[in-house]
Parts: C-alpha cells; sequence; structure tokens
C-alpha cells in the first residue's frame, strides 16, 4: 500500500470515527430533547413572525385573520405529540417539562387569538388542551385555567367560569412575591369574580363572592405566609370588608397591616394605602372630616401613586354628602383631567359629575358630559347607566317628548357599544337596558325579540332570568300565554338558582291548565 | 519608504501568484469552522446539538436555545477559531509557509522536508500564538474599561460602539503583526526555537508599518461582514433573520482564510527581501 494510500486512509478512519461518536452523542435522549426543544422554540419564533405579518396595515385584525395567526400558533401542538419526548431521567424530565412549556404557551396564544375571532369554543378547547398537558408545571395549568375562565366568560357561561376561578383558589397557594410591587395574579382572583358578577348585573352574587373573597384571605393568613404575601393580602382583605362595610373588622386589618409596615422597611411604599383605608373607615363611621384631611394628604404626599385618584374619588362623593358641590365638582375635575386616568374611576368620577351639576341647574354641562361617558368608557358601569341617567332627568322634569326621545337615543347607544364588542359581558347588560327602554316606549315586538336575543346569546348570565320573566310579563299582557309560558319554563329548567325560579315554578303549577293568570312581579 | 514600497510589492505578487497547493491547509481550517457553522445551524437536530450545542454551551444555557444561540454564535465561533489555530494552526500554517518558502530555498514544495520543517515549526508557532492570545484577550478587557468609556462620555451611542470597535480591530491587528514572523522565521532552515521566537517578535516591531499595511489591506473585506455581527448581533437576531448571523459568519470564515493565507504569503515575501537588504 502507497504511503499516499495509507494516509487518505488513516485519515479516512479519523472523520469516521468523529462521525460515529456525533452519531452517538445524537442518538441520546438530553440531545434529541435539546433539539426538539430548539426546534419547538423556533416554530414560536416563525408563529409570532407571521402574526406581526398578517397584522401589519390592521388596526383592528378581522376574524378570518386571527383565526389565520391562530392557525399558525397550533402548528406546535399539531407537531409536536405528547409526551413530547421519550426516555427517562432527571434532565429529561427537566426538557420534556421546557418542551410542554413552549407547545403549551404557544396554544394558550392561539386560544386568546381566537377569543379575539370571537371563537370562544375554540379558545376553551385550547385551553383545556393545555390544562391537560400541564402536568405537574403549575405555571401552565394556572395559565390554562386563566384561558379557560376567558373562553368561558366569551361563551357567557358565568357559573362555570366562577367554578374554574374558585377551583384555582384552591389548586394553587399564592406564591410570595419577591418585593412588595409585585403580586401573584392568583391573589387578584377573588376580585375577578366579584367584577364578573357586576359586570353581567348579577348583584346577588356580589356580596356571597366577598365574603368567600375575605374567607380566602383570611385562610392564607392563618399560615402564617411572609411579610411581603402577608401585607398583600391583609390590604385586599381591609378593602374588601369595607366594601362589606364592615369598618370594625377592616380597621382592625388595617392596623395589623400599619403594624406589619412599621416592622417592615420595605413595605414602606404601602403608606399611600394605609391612608386611603384609614379615610375610608373614618368615612363609613361619618367622622368626614377626618377623612377627607386624611384623603387630602394621601392626594398631597403620594400624587403619583394609584391610590391618590381614588382619595380624590372618595374626598369628593364626602364632599357632596357635606353640601361641598363646588368642592365635589373640583375633584371630580382633577380625576377627569388627569392625563393618564385609570378608567374605572374617571368613569364614576364623570358620571357623578354629571349628577352634581345637573343638581346645581347646568343640566346642558350635565348632558353634555353624560353623552359622552358611553363613548369614553365602554365597559363601565357608568357607561351603561348614562344614557338612562339622561331618561330619568327628562323624566323628572315632566318632559315626556324629551324621555322618549332619549330613550330612543339609548337603544342606538346601546347598539353601537354592543356592536363595538360584541364579546364583551357588557353586552349582556347593553341588551338589557335596550328591553328596558322597549318595555317603556311599550314596543312589546322589539322588546320581546330582545329577550330571544339574550336568552340565545347571553344564556346562563343572571339578567338573563331577569330578561325571561319581563318577556313573559309582556307576553302575557298581550294574551300571549304560550309564549309566556315557554319564556317561563325556560326560567325553570335553564335558570334553577334565579330568585325568580321558586315563585315561576309555583305560578306554572298553580295555573296548569287554566287561562291566562296575571303575571305579578 | 522602501519598506513599504517592498511592501506593496509583496502584497502584489501574493495576490498574482496565487497557489492552490500553497493555500490548501488553509482551507482545511476554514471546513472545520464551516462545519461549525452548519451545524449551528441545524442544532434543532440532535447531531447538530451534539456537534455545535455543546460548544455553544460554553456560552450559558441561552446559547442553546432558539433565537439567543445566534447572539452567542460569534464569540462561540471565535472559540472554535482560536482553537483550530493555536492547535491545528500551528501545524498548518508552518506548512503552508514551508510551501510558499519553498522556491526560495529551491526545495519542491511538497515532500517531507515541507513536512518536517512545518513539524519543527509546530511548538515555537503554538507558544507565539499563545503569546498573541494573552495579549488579546487583555486588550479586550481592557477596551471596555478605557477606550469605550472615552468614546461614550464623547459621542454616545452607536457612534461610540462603531469607534470602539475600529479600535479594538486596529489594536488586534498591531499586536498580530507583531506575532507574524515567528512561524514564517519558524520554517526556516536552521531555525531555533528562540530565534524562531524573539527573532520573529523583533522582526515583527522592525517590519511593523509595512506589515501592518499588508495586514489592512488584506483584511478589510472579511471585516465588512463581521461588523454587523459583532456590533450589533441581538439587532440582527431580532429585526432580521437570526440565520443572517451564521451566513455572514460564514462569508467571513471563507473570506478570513483566504486573507490568512494572502497576509502569510506576502509577509513570507516581506521576510525575504528584508532577509536579501540584509544580507
Amino acid at each position: 500500500m502507497s504511503a499516499r494510500m495509507s494516509r487518505f486512509l488513516g485519515g479516512s478512519w479519523w472523520v469516521l470515527g468523529c462521525a460515529a461518536c456525533l452519531t452517538l452523542v445524537a442518538g441520546c435522549s438530553r440531545m434529541e430533547g435539546m433539539a426538539t426543544r430548539y426546534r419547538a422554540e423556533r416554530m414560536v419564533w416563525e408563529a409570532r413572525r407571521a402574526e406581526t405579518r398578517l397584522r401589519i396595515g390592521k388596526a383592528v385584525p378581522d376574524s378570518a385573520t386571527m383565526l389565520r395567526v391562530r392557525a399558525e400558533y397550533q402548528k406546535l401542538r399539531q407537531t409536536f405529540p405528547p409526551p413530547f419526548l421519550e426516555g427517562s431521567g432527571g434532565d429529561v424530565e427537566g426538557l420534556r417539562r421546557d418542551i410542554a412549556r413552549q407547545v403549551g404557551m404557544a396554544e394558550l396564544t392561539a386560544s386568546r387569538t381566537a377569543l379575539f375571532a370571537h371563537r370562544p369554543d375554540l379558545a376553551l378547547e385550547s385551553a383545556r388542551w393545555v390544562a391537560s398537558i400541564a402536568a405537574a408545571d403549575t405555571g401552565l395549568g394556572r395559565e390554562a385555567n386563566l384561558a379557560s375562565v376567558m373562553a368561558l366568560r366569551g361563551l357567557r357561561r358565568y357559573d362555570e367560569a366562577v367554578a374554574t376561578m374558585r377551583a384555582m383558589l384552591d389548586h394553587y397557594p399564592p406564591v410570595p412575591p419577591p418585593s412588595p410591587e409585585q403580586e401573584d395574579q392568583i391573589l387578584g382572583i377573588p376580585d375577578a369574580i366579584i367584577e364578573l358578577h357586576s359586570q353581567v348585573g348579577d348583584s346577588a352574587s356580589i356580596g356571597s363572592d366577598r365574603a368567600y373573597a375575605v374567607a380566602y384571605y383570611r385562610r392564607i393568613l392563618s399560615r402564617n405566609p411572609p411579610p411581603f404575601l402577608e401585607s398583600q393580602v391583609r390590604a385586599r382583605l381591609s378593602r374588601t370588608l369595607l366594601e362589606l362595610g364592615d369598618a370594625n373588622a377592616a380597621f382592625e386589618e388595617v392596623g395589623a397591616l400599619r403594624r406589619l409596615v412599621q416592622r417592615t422597611p420595605a413595605l414602606q411604599s404601602l403608606e399611600p394605602e394605609l391612608l386611603y383605608s384609614e379615610a375610608r373607615i373614618r368615612g363609613m363611621q361619618k367622622d368626614y372630616k377626618s377623612a377627607l384631611s386624611l384623603y387630602d394628604t394621601v392626594v398631597k404626599a403620594h400624587p403619583t401613586s394609584s391610590f391618590a385618584a381614588r382619595a380624590l374619588l372618595d374626598a369628593a362623593v364626602i364632599a357632596e354628602r357635606m353640601n361641598d358641590r363646588e368642592g365635589a365638582i373640583a375633584r371630580y375635575r382633577a380625576i377627569v383631567s388627569q392625563p393618564k386616568s385609570d378608567p374605572g374611576i374617571a368613569a364614576v368620577a364623570s358620571y357623578r359629575m354629571a349628577m352634581v351639576l345637573d343638581q346645581m341647574g347646568k343640566w346642558d354641562d350635565a348632558k353634555q358630559i353624560l353623552e359622552t361617558i358611553p363613548l369614553k368608557y365602554p365597559k363601565s358601569r357608568a357607561g351603561v347607566e348614562a344614557p338612562f341617567a339622561i331618561v330619568e332627568h327628562y323624566s323628572r322634569s315632566h318632559q315626556p317628548d324629551a324621555a322618549k326621545a332619549a330613550l330612543l337615543k339609548a337603544i342606538d347607544t346601546y347598539r353601537s357599544m354592543i356592536g363595538r364588542d360584541t364579546s364583551s359581558a357588557y353586552a349582556t347588560v347593553y341588551r338589557w337596558n335596550v328591553l328596558r327602554a322597549y318595555a317603556v316606549l311599550d314596543r312589546w315586538k322589539e322588546a320581546l325579540a330582545t329577550v330571544d336575543e339574550m336568552a340565545d346569546r347571553d344564556r346562563g348570565a343572571a339578567i338573563t332570568a331577569e330578561a325571561l320573566f319581563q318577556g313573559a310579563q309582556i307576553s302575557r299582557a298581550h294574551g300571549d300565554k304560550s309564549k309566556s309560558d315557554v319564556y317561563l319554563q325556560r326560567i325553570v329548567l335553564e335558570y334553577p338558582k334565579s330568585p325568580r325560579a321558586a315563585a315561576v315554578r309555583k305560578f306554572l303549577k298553580d295555573n296548569a291548565g287554566k287561562g291566562a293568570a296575571p303575571l305579578e312581579k | 519608504m522602501d519598506d513599504l514600497r517592498s511592501a506593496r510589492a509583496s502584497i502584489r505578487e501574493a495576490w498574482s501568484d496565487f497557489r492552490w497547493l500553497e493555500y490548501r491547509p488553509f482551507a482545511w481550517m476554514m471546513l472545520v469552522e464551516l462545519l461549525f457553522l452548519y451545524l449551528a445551524l441545524n442544532l434543532g437536530k440532535p447531531w447538530g446539538m451534539a456537534g455545535a450545542g455543546i460548544i455553544l454551551k460554553l456560552s450559558g444555557e441561552r446559547a442553546v436555545h432558539y433565537p439567543t444561540s445566534f447572539v452567542f454564535l460569534s464569540s462561540a465561533y471565535a472559540r472554535v477559531e482560536s482553537f483550530l489555530f493555536a492547535f491545528a494552526g500551528s501545524f498548518l500554517i508552518p506548512l503552508s509557509l514551508a510551501r510558499i518558502l519553498a522556491p526560495m530555498s529551491s526545495m519542491p514544495p511538497t515532500g517531507p522536508e515541507t513536512v518536517r520543517r512545518a513539524r519543527r515549526a509546530y511548538g515555537v508557532t503554538l507558544v507565539g500564538y499563545i503569546m498573541n492570545f494573552a495579549l488579546l484577550v487583555a486588550w479586550e478587557f481592557l477596551l471596555p474599561l478605557g477606550p469605550h468609556r472615552w468614546f461614550g462620555s464623547l459621542l454616545g451611542g452607536l457612534k461610540a460602539d462603531l469607534l470602539t470597535w475600529c479600535v479594538g480591530v486596529l489594536v488586534a491587528f498591531a499586536i498580530a503583526v507583531v506575532f507574524l514572523y515567528v512561524p514564517i522565521r519558524a520554517v526556516e532552515e536552521n531555525a531555533t526555537f528562540r530565534d524562531a521566537l524573539w527573532g520573529g517578535i523583533g522582526e515583527g516591531f522592525r517590519s511593523f508599518g509595512p506589515t501592518l499595511l499588508i495586514v489592512l489591506v488584506f483584511a478589510w473585506p472579511a471585516l465588512l461582514f463581521l461588523a454587523p455581527v459583532q456590533l450589533a448581533p441581538t439587532l440582527l437576531v431580532e429585526r432580521f433573520r437570526p440565520e443572517l448571523t451564521a451566513i455572514l459568519i460564514a462569508i467571513a470564515a471563507v473570506l478570513n482564510s483566504f486573507v490568512n493565507y494572502f497576509i502569510f504569503s506576502a509577509a513570507s515575501r516581506l521576510h525575504w527581501i528584508n532577509r536579501g537588504r540584509e544580507a
């Protein structure tokens, strides 16, 4: 064999040896897992890029675009089926969890996108799939549950949404935060339940929701949490107790929180909240002067705190009670004129300012404000009530034609707000107000059409049971007993927990086979 | 002036006398570098992860994830290049130099004598490279503490980054020039370790200006491709395609391979001219 050939063969063996080593190392589960995770990450990146491309030039992308975006994110689920990686051992388990998280988070983005595309059914399916793969990854499990809640809200299955949120509170204990500024999302769930019931007009459930929240916060406090978490829970507890009107218990909690802040220097940032809570307690105890003084301290000493706007609002309400209308107006104006005002607070401030202006005889100014509230703050209670406030003014001042015109305008306003966001939880309340307006106008055909619309679109909402009852009354008043009975039967079958259900059941039993007996309120 | 004229003549001659046989040792190193980049482009495959992932992971966990692997690719590539130049280059560069200088010593460019000279030069070339590398590391350490701060306070932003990079590259080239003659002297007949190392460094200082000219004339095209990768890796990854980083480095690797050959070829010609002048 020539020297050249021998060198060539020697070189070939070396290359073959390296290739064999590479193949051997590549064959192990760890490398396979790292490569799979890398592919998943690349696919997420590609999906984000595709989303950016699809969204270009579209301020509000249409449903078809959103479903195409969803399809991009769903590629991960289709490409990487569970269990994602074969093999066992600590490293492999870790990689499997990483891949599951990549795939799960992409699927949750697909779920969110489906929601924007007005397909909550698809969103729920995605969220539930992610929950099924989350296994021991509580972070992913929590995200999946939150996505389920959003989807259930979109489907107007509010009871299930609340049940899911309550299950989350049992499943996931709050994580102690590394700093007082960070807060575990789970602590916001009790308030989210209250907010949901408030949005759908289920005021009957709000009291029990608050009691549930108080019990939950007290359960956490009984486990002696670290100071940052304790401060956050106590702050929420005192707020909820104040909402419940239990000033003494709230006072105790605020006292405990103040002692905690004194013991823990890192919690000094809670000072505005403490002052604010103390002011609210003074207000509830009707010590208005002290309350106003404390609220003013919050505004002056902590102007950038989120409690400054709340303090202004509560101080304005107290000023109203003390007949200091100018003082109240000045405070409301201060809230509304803030460049980055909290829409929840600004909406209430605008509404109350209009009410005070009306009381002062400045109806034109008040009306102007009321007309802009639904446009500026469509997702607020004030936005829902403002059009009816105009109607009430004309009714009070005995101007029936103006009241009728205001009712028609209110219907238009609600319809346009529904059109702006058909998936909003407020759409239910808007439809309810449209029904009320038609009922007052005695346009019973339109009123019944709205009842049917609510029965279809707002199925499950407590207010829909009330709408069905109204529909039954209207039908019966116009001699359509069978339609009335259908509405009543729907209340019994679909809303068995409704406060109307028992009386309706009794009414149907008593009047079975009889003529059109009047249906009392 | 004579030195600069000689340098220009060496550059012209090196350019026109390109020979595949002389270049081939550089091509071997280039192929390994390209193989690494190919593996780094295929981290989604187990063999890619096994090949390049292990090297990338030396930069931290983030270096084996997408798309951050491409932010770290430039530094991982520099590691591979340094390793190759130190351990394979200490034989392959003298082999190429022995082939370049063979006609001047009336010796055949292939054959056992060129290989013997390359083998003999291994130790001193490695030591020269390690000294060069140590100085480069020290300079890289000093760069952000000194020049980058000064330029930052004077100009700020991208201008400061660009100027710092230019100064960094210029000083790195200056350091390389000092050690450039070590392998050239090491492949000469009867060269000793001491003569090759200290004589090479001395010659680097003596011919500093003309040699720096040679380096700058040949190196600038590769720098055009390396600059965006080294100056704004995150921008490339986030705003463009991450894979663009690997493509730019691959182009720079191919260009650098030829650049290194031409620099050594021109420098060895300049060394020969200076030898003749001294004689």
